[in-house]
């Protein structure tokens, strides 16, 4: 034990910087839980398998994991197994040579998923920073007569997203109002008070449905190879929905339009019946977000891809509160391509990366937005 | 009752403390039945009882989280107060105390609002009352009876009569020992009901507006035990999160399985290992074929017990009960206990007479 009054505190250390959002209060958990017992089954029998571990990563699994990102079983493991690993060599080291070895604090777990680091734009104006004026440098001269670029001012990485994470939590919020739904088992005070005075006596109470804000959000991602130049402009989204800021989600993946599977958007290669999907939503409450290109980058749209997305539209309909088609091209793109008529059928309801367009759909009154497709226009295109 | 100090709240799952197989009643009708705990989830438990804080139980469907809750309520009983397992023959048995040790079971539906757990008050009642009052004490007399109106009238004086409490209001009362809650199914509620909880679960204190009253808190040894399950159709929000303790209870294994069907049915099977063990054969195929389709969900144990029962009935002779069992594909009522959908059912049908033509 690394030392009596914190127990274990290197290890805790050692999970927060692998990203779990440990607070000091849990922290204080496993000092409670040692101080009752827990934890230290197997203790004193020092085998070298190390089983007296297993205890302690129960307690310690209990404590501190949670069905969440920020408290993951796999980041966890990985810690505490690098951790007993190192003690033991500790150990080890120390019964053979009797040196104390220095403590090393674990390195940190890199994060799995996070973008590279944007280096800081050079502003076209700014000043060359000290060190670079000391320093001298070797100028390289252009070909004469060719303007010289300066390629460090160009990123290509992206980071101006149209669609920032802030204004896709106030769509969110706008999509979340609560409606009045379901049985009637609320007392309206009002409604009553005004029927006693109507009526000059008390006969009834007036009920009325309970306002609630059940609200899901399910996102159908093409995961096509065309919509891959697009992804980085979908990961605020992304984002918002792992944080959990935007709960209850489920983001689906497909391939082209969605036929019989839907794809789990974790793990790619688990399906999941279309059938389910939707027998598991509800009419009021379930929203939809599309991100596709419905056909955009196809000129010449083939009678498959139209008919399966009209298929595909007609029994998503009657199963939805809402829909939000985010086409990621420009309308001016749509134009002469399935896209096109997709928008026609939608009504409206796709829509380009900008931010007011998207909140302006979700401001639509939850009350008429019952989502009806417009008849297709035969053998348009 | 019992000494306040030596109250022991720890849960050990151990053979003395099982209801007998066929299931023991409390005063309030909750069945009773014999429940093996997993090693890991006893920890948990006892952890969770220790730290005072809520356990939150995840894991399939029919694996045994909801059960866990009545399954400790029956040891603290037995431990603290020598309630023995009943004896079959006599039902009551004499040490059996009259009220049960305070077990307070809420189950989340999806209309369920955080009040409703703590306490509901009966506006419209007192409404009506103050109407009825109001209409004139000497008719009502007349229609009501004296004494009916005095309660009327005593009852409008005082507003506490008029709200009752839920689950968690019952449980954060005073009490005379660690009361046992079971919140059922969180996660079919609205997605803003576990937060609506945060302060009661966190500080286990509430204030009734409509009254003044201020429930709660429990004094440190009195603070119930709070075991909160979740089928994961939804995801808890991350404050809530942070306040419980949290299991995911795996599916038993076969040799679990193989006690939990020896303590539930008990002599009942004694004579008939052959059947169950090929009844286990059969689920595991099915358990196994079902968890690698996709958006079909695998039977649970309490699927596996409904189709044990099925074929252990008593005027069942032995050999019956196994040609059943070898022809399951074509004994679709048998097949219902443990796959409930039509699609899965074709499947395994298919699957097993493709496997007996190969």
């Amino acid at each position: 034990m690394s030392d009596l009054v914190f127990p274990f505190l290197d290890l805790f250390q050692a999970l927060q910087q692998a990203g779990m959002k440990l607070s000091a209060e849990q922290y204080d958990l496993l000092r409670q839980s040692l101080c009752q017992g827990f934890g230290l089954e197997n203790w004193d029998s020092q085998n070298k398998e190390g089983k007296y571990w297993d205890d302690l990563r129960q307690v310690c699994r209990v404590l501190w994991v949670k069905p969440s990102r920020n408290y993951d079983v796999q980041v966890f493991d990985q810690v505490f197994n690098r951790y007993v690993n190192q003690k033991r060599q500790g150990i080890q080291a120390q019964q053979r040579a009797e040196v104390i070895p220095t403590a090393k604090p674990p390195k940190p777990l890199e994060p799995t998923r996070q973008w590279p680091k944007v280096p800081l734009r050079k502003m076209a104006a700014s000043q060359p920073s000290v060190e670079e004026a000391k320093v001298p440098v070797a100028v390289k001269t252009g070909l004469a007569g060719l303007p010289e670029v300066d390629d460090t001012g160009l990123s290509l990485t992206p980071s101006q997203m149209p669609l920032p994470q802030r204004s896709l939590l106030d769509s969110w919020q706008l999509l979340r109002r609560p409606l009045r739904d379901g049985t009637r088992n609320e007392l309206d005070m009002d409604a009553t008070i005004r029927r006693i005075t109507q009526e000059g006596y008390f006969s009834n109470v007036v009920m009325r449905p309970i306002k609630s804000k059940r609200v899901e959000l399910i996102v159908l991602v093409d995961d096509g190879n065309v919509m891959l130049p697009f992804r980085p402009a979908l990961q605020p989204l992304i984002n918002a929905i792992e944080t959990q800021q935007i709960t209850p989600a489920t983001v689906y993946r497909f391939t082209t339009y969605p036929d019989e599977y839907l794809y789990d958007w974790q793990q790619p290669t688990q399906a999941i019946p279309f059938d389910q999907v939707l027998s598991r939503m509800h009419v009021r409450r379930t929203i939809v977000l599309i991100w596709g290109d419905a056909g955009a980058t196809q000129p010449n749209p083939s009678e498959d891809h139209r008919t399966g997305l009209m298929t595909f539209l007609t029994r998503l309909s009657p199963c939805v509160r809402s829909l939000i088609w985010l086409n990621p091209l420009p309308p001016h793109r749509w134009v002469g391509t399935l896209a096109e008529e997709v928008a026609y059928w939608l009504d409206g309801r796709m829509t380009y990366l900008s931010a007011p367009q998207v909140l302006a759909l979700a401001k639509r009154p939850a009350t008429d937005d019952r989502l009806f497709l417009r008849a297709p226009i035969l053998g348009g295109g | 009752m019992t000494n306040q100090a030596n109250v022991d709240y720890s849960y050990s799952g151990e053979q003395k403390y099982q209801p007998i197989a066929d299931g023991f009643r409390d005063p309030d009708g909750r069945e009773y039945f014999p429940y093996l705990p997993e090693p890991g989830l006893k920890k948990a438990l006892n952890l969770a009882i220790a730290l005072k804080r809520p356990l939150l139980l995840e894991g399939e469907p029919g694996c045994g989280k909801t059960r866990v809750a009545a399954a400790l309520a029956y040891e603290l009983a037995c431990k603290n107060w020598g309630t023995q397992p009943a004896d079959p023959t006599k039902p009551k048995s004499p040490k059996q105390p009259k009220d049960w040790w305070n077990f307070y079971i809420w189950n989340i539906t999806s209309s369920s609002r955080a009040q409703d757990g703590l306490y509901t008050f009966d506006a419209v009642a007192r409404l009506r009352d103050a109407q009825l009052i109001g209409s004139g004490p000497e008719q009502l007399k007349k229609y009501l009876g004296e004494q009916e109106t005095d309660a009327l009238e005593n009852r409008l004086k005082d507003k506490t009569k008029y709200r009752e409490f839920g689950a968690l209001g019952q449980a954060l009362q005073a009490q005379t020992y660690r009361p046992v809650l079971l919140i059922d199914e969180i996660d079919k509620a609205d997605s803003d009901f576990p937060n609506d909880l945060l302060l009661e679960l966190d500080e286990l204190r509430f204030t009734i507006g409509d009254t003044n009253e201020n429930i709660g808190p429990p004094e440190a040894d009195k603070k119930p035990i709070i075991l909160i399950t979740s089928n994961r159709e939804k995801p808890l929000p991350e404050p809530f999160l942070r306040r419980c303790l949290y299991y995911y209870v795996p599916f038993p294994q076969a040799d679990t399985l193989r006690s939990i069907i020896a303590a539930r049915f008990g002599q009942r099977v004694a004579q008939k290992q052959e059947l169950v063990n090929q009844a286990l054969e059969k689920f595991d195929r099915i358990y196994r074929l079902l968890g690698r389709q996709p958006g079909s969900r695998p039977p649970g144990t309490s699927e596996l017990l409904e189709f044990l029962t099925a074929l252990i009935q008593e005027d069942k002779a032995v050999e019956e009960a196994i040609t059943e069992l070898e022809n399951l594909a074509e004994e679709l009522p048998l097949l219902g206990t443990l796959i409930k959908t039509k699609a899965d059912q074709d499947l395994y049908v298919k699957t097993s007479s493709k496997s007996s033509e190969g």
